[in-house]
């Protein structure tokens, strides 16, 4: 048998094995270390197996993913989350639906101090969705708004997501996150503009603006120093090329638990609930990581990325055509995963083609984080729609398919952009140099 | 069923305190290092190779204790779908699978500390010897293979016990 035949069936063996209920990790790690047996010899398979998950998980680089979730669980029990919802809402009061808008500017704050979806979500629904219901907001917009906030903690830097695949990658961490800040502000910016649009039709489902006087507006900064100081800290040092992003990430888990402890949140219990949080997510990124990076292994063998490269070229398809069946993977994929398995499932196959095309693997990696926030607030999975009904109960998760339904129309817009202006991601990672 | 189930639970907590001491170990380690590298312009001194270490303890030391707070990722969009009896039979055989899979992870550490005892390896700077981590290794893929192995077991005592089965499915999506 043929290794290509070898590795489709590997392909096959691991779709059916994860659909079936397998913990993903641990299918990638098994079908990975099978196929390598198969193509070589079992005893390759165990040399593989000695070396790759020993490897994956003592590479110093890799202390990023575990302090930067360090950082945001720590920051999240600091209360700084409340004190970016004020502020969102007092400087957004004059726009219609502002809760809304000032939900979605909270969210973009918090993902510059968090990295996943699901935590900027819950973080930002516990405090925003009482607060709109309070308001007598529609539940739709105050749940679609909520849904839509959550995406941006993996675009706006530091994100698991991305770090994941930069190391998949081999690119830059720092020049991957300063790509993601313009397409950050820019998701945020036209989701307000989706929230002012969907009131303007539909005045019914948001109060009147009531406006705010600037001595409000800046009262409400004051709680914001933290942020200010997190975010300084950890994304000024990295830019400016006083901290490595190494150092930036233990600099930032240090500062969050020092601020949790300067806004006397810190006690046994929230720093056992923030390492707890911290231990299971790491836990699961780095089998997914180990098992993917087995799996990758695998596929290299067989040389089916490097055949469907070349293929894609010979057929002398255009990257536009090849983006778009690939957009297409990532909503089909999208609606059955998380963004990490996503990425460590197709970056190593994906990677090649692109790199075919001459594409830069910075604004590939942000196009492809954009096209997952899709899986995020899209049915049947949608993340953080059901971490919103789980918020609160009482609303429908048809209700909040319903909210989010129109920020997939604004993702999709997003996307559009960044494929015809790439400027918008690579301005800053290009400003950077090296 | 449920004594088993707390020694599992019980084991687990003691590995996921290795794994809240490494974190808390290498963000100190490293906190400690930028700042003796940006005021005293000296760094210290294998703080580099310590932190590989550590980490690996840690990241080892969290498998298992993910798997009794159901963190790792299974798509069971499908399966919740089939009848009782079958899905339970299918997802205790993907656990026995995961579990088997853990095992040979756990094995293959073995030899690799086997080897790095007889090579004599050991880290650049301050000449740790890696056969003890790599025990560390080995020991955490089998205590995260016995958990996986519970939740199998438990996968198929929910077919004829019927408390079970909320235990086993109550992380499904």
């Amino acid at each position: 048998m043929s290794a290509v035949t070898i590795g489709i069936i590997g392909i096959v063996a691991f779709l059916v094995l994860i659909f079936l209920g397998m913990n993903i990790g641990l299918a990638l790690l098994l079908a990975g270390a099978a196929g390598y047996a198969a193509v070589i010899n079992p005893a390759a398979a165990i040399g593989l197996l000695r070396k790759v998950p020993a490897t994956q998980a003592s590479t110093y680089t890799f202390i990023v993913i575990p302090l930067f979730i360090m950082m945001g669980n720590f920051a999240f029990h600091a209360g700084l989350s409340s004190a970016l919802y004020k502020a969102g809402d007092k400087w957004l009061s004059r726009l219609p639906g502002n809760h809304a808008c000032g939900t979605i500017a909270a969210s973009a704050g918090f993902g510059a101090i968090c990295g996943s979806c699901a935590a900027t979500c819950a973080t930002i629904g516990t405090i925003a969705l009482p607060e709109m219901r309070r308001y007598k907001y529609a539940d739709r917009l105050s749940t679609g708004s909520i849904a839509m906030g959550g995406t941006l903690g993996i675009l706006i830097p530091p994100s698991t997501p991305m770090i994941i695949y930069c190391i998949m990658a081999e690119t830059s961490i720092g020049k991957m996150f300063a790509a993601g800040i313009l397409p950050g502000i820019m998701m945020a910016a036209l989701s307000i503009i989706t929230i002012v649009i969907l009131v303007k039709i539909n005045p019914d489902i948001s109060p009147p603006p009531k406006k705010c006087s600037w001595k409000e507006r800046f009262g409400s900064l004051k709680g914001l120093i933290g942020v200010v100081v997190l975010f300084g800290a950890v994304l000024g040092g990295m830019f400016s090329g006083f901290f490595s992003v190494n150092q930036s990430a233990a600099v930032g888990a240090f500062l969050a638990v020092i601020l949790t402890a300067v806004y006397k949140n810190l006690t046994w219990k929230t720093f056992s609930t923030a390492l707890r949080d911290t231990v299971t997510t790491f836990s699961m990124t780095f089998l997914l990581l180990i098992g993917a990076s087995v799996f990758s292994n695998f596929l290299a063998i067989t040389k089916i990325p490097m055949i469907l490269a070349d293929t894609l070229q010979s057929m002398d398809a255009s990257f536009a055509v090849v983006l778009l069946l690939m957009t297409i993977v990532y909503i089909i994929l999208g609606m059955l995963m998380d963004e990490l398995p996503m990425i460590l499932l197709t970056v190593p196959i994906f990677l090649p083609i692109v790199a075919g095309y001459g594409i830069d693997f910075i604004w590939f990696g942000i196009y492809i984080i954009l096209v997952m926030e899709l899986g995020a607030i899209a049915p049947p999975v949608g993340l953080n729609c059901f971490i919103i009904q789980g918020i609160s109960k009482d609303i429908s998760l048809g209700t909040v398919y319903k909210g989010a339904l129109p920020f997939v129309a604004t993702i999709l817009f997003g996307v559009l952009l960044i494929y015809i202006f790439p400027q918008i991601v690579m301005f800053l990672p290009n400003m950077m140099g090296g | 069923m449920m004594k088993i189930g707390d020694i599992v639970k019980k084991i687990t907590f003691l590995m996921s305190l290795v794994s809240y001491g490494g974190v808390v170990a290498i963000m100190l380690l490293n906190v400690l290092d930028v700042f003796m590298s940006k005021t005293l312009n000296r760094s210290i001194t294998g703080a580099y190779e310590i932190t590989e270490v550590l980490l690996l303890c840690t990241i080892m030391a969290s498998f298992a204790y993910g798997q009794t707070k159901k963190a790792h990722i299974n798509i069971t969009l499908f399966i919740k779908h089939l009848p009782g009896a079958i899905r339970l039979i299918i997802f205790g055989i993907m656990g026995f699978l995961s579990a088997g899979t853990a095992a040979v992870v756990g094995y293959a550490a073995i030899l690799q500390a086997q080897s790095a005892i007889t090579k004599g390896s050991a880290t650049g700077v301050l000449m740790i010897p890696m056969y003890p981590f790599y025990y560390v290794e080995a020991a955490a893929m089998f205590i995260f293979a016995i958990a996986l192995l519970y939740d199998t077991l438990l996968s198929f005592a929910a077919i004829f016990i019927k408390k079970y089965e909320k235990a086993v499915t109550s992380s499904w999506a």
